[in-house]
């Protein structure tokens, strides 16, 4: 677990998942609201590239909407995902300048367990399958090594969830 | 038995730096889009091999 925990702020005017999501958009550190029922029950402020939740307040993230930014405009992290399988939030969405990236839950429970050595180990495939794919767009000089790291995630996520039939989506902010 | 760690962090620490313009991600998308469900489909089959794989076990 990790031991430097970032301690919740009060809640603030956010009444809704989209303001939340918006309001977030282009902070320079991670901030993550936790919606249940449609109104915000936590807000947590992290630093630049995580946000550690203490132990005291795990047990309110079951069926929940997670809201948190990514500075940058990259897809979920493995751990993001963990802790929604583990913790079994209903729905995660990660706010980026550009996208929204969301995950949500289809039925009462994710039925996802990455301590299954076959989950992990599609979860690998699906890795070294999008990262090969996406070296062919390299090999016709069509994207470059760093724009492959950044849009990775997206496509392991994609490949990931559609075996489940989870849905998994890129949108581009409401205009 | 030692005692599972249970996952505390939205930790994004091993996401790369750095940002690619919207007009760039939608133009990789395109550029994948007509693969995406032959992508899918060898998925499928590995999966079926994972499974058979650990089944055998």
């Amino acid at each position: 677990m990790k031991e430097r925990f970032h301690y919740p702020l009060p809640r603030d005017e956010v009444k809704s998942i989209r303001q939340a999501i918006q309001k977030i958009r282009f902070a320079k550190e991670e901030y993550l609201y936790v919606f249940k029922g449609g109104k915000q029950i936590l807000r947590f402020i992290g630093d630049e590239s995580q946000v550690n939740i203490p132990e005291q307040y795990l047990f309110q993230l079951p069926d929940t909407v997670v809201v948190h930014n990514h500075p940058n405009n990259v897809s979920f992290s493995f751990e993001d995902i963990d802790m929604a399988l583990f913790h079994n939030i209903s729905k995660l969405i990660v706010s980026t300048p550009d996208f929204i990236y969301e995950v949500h839950r289809s039925g009462k429970s994710w039925d996802i367990n990455f301590e299954k050595t076959e989950t992990l180990n599609f979860f690998y495939a699906c890795q070294s399958i999008a990262r090969a794919e996406l070296e062919k767009l390299i090999a016709q000089n069509q994207m470059t090594p760093k724009e492959l790291e950044l849009k990775l995630f997206h496509y392991i996520w994609l490949f990931f969830f559609n075996k489940f039939s989870i849905q998994y989506v890129q949108k581009k902010h409401p205009k | 038995m030692s005692k599972k760690n249970i996952p505390n962090s939205f930790d994004d620490s091993k996401l790369p730096k750095g940002r690619i313009s919207v007009e760039r991600s939608l133009e990789i998308d395109r550029l994948m889009e007509s693969r995406l469900d032959e992508i899918k489909n060898k998925l499928k089959q590995t999966a079926i091999k994972i499974e058979n794989e650990s089944n055998a076990k």
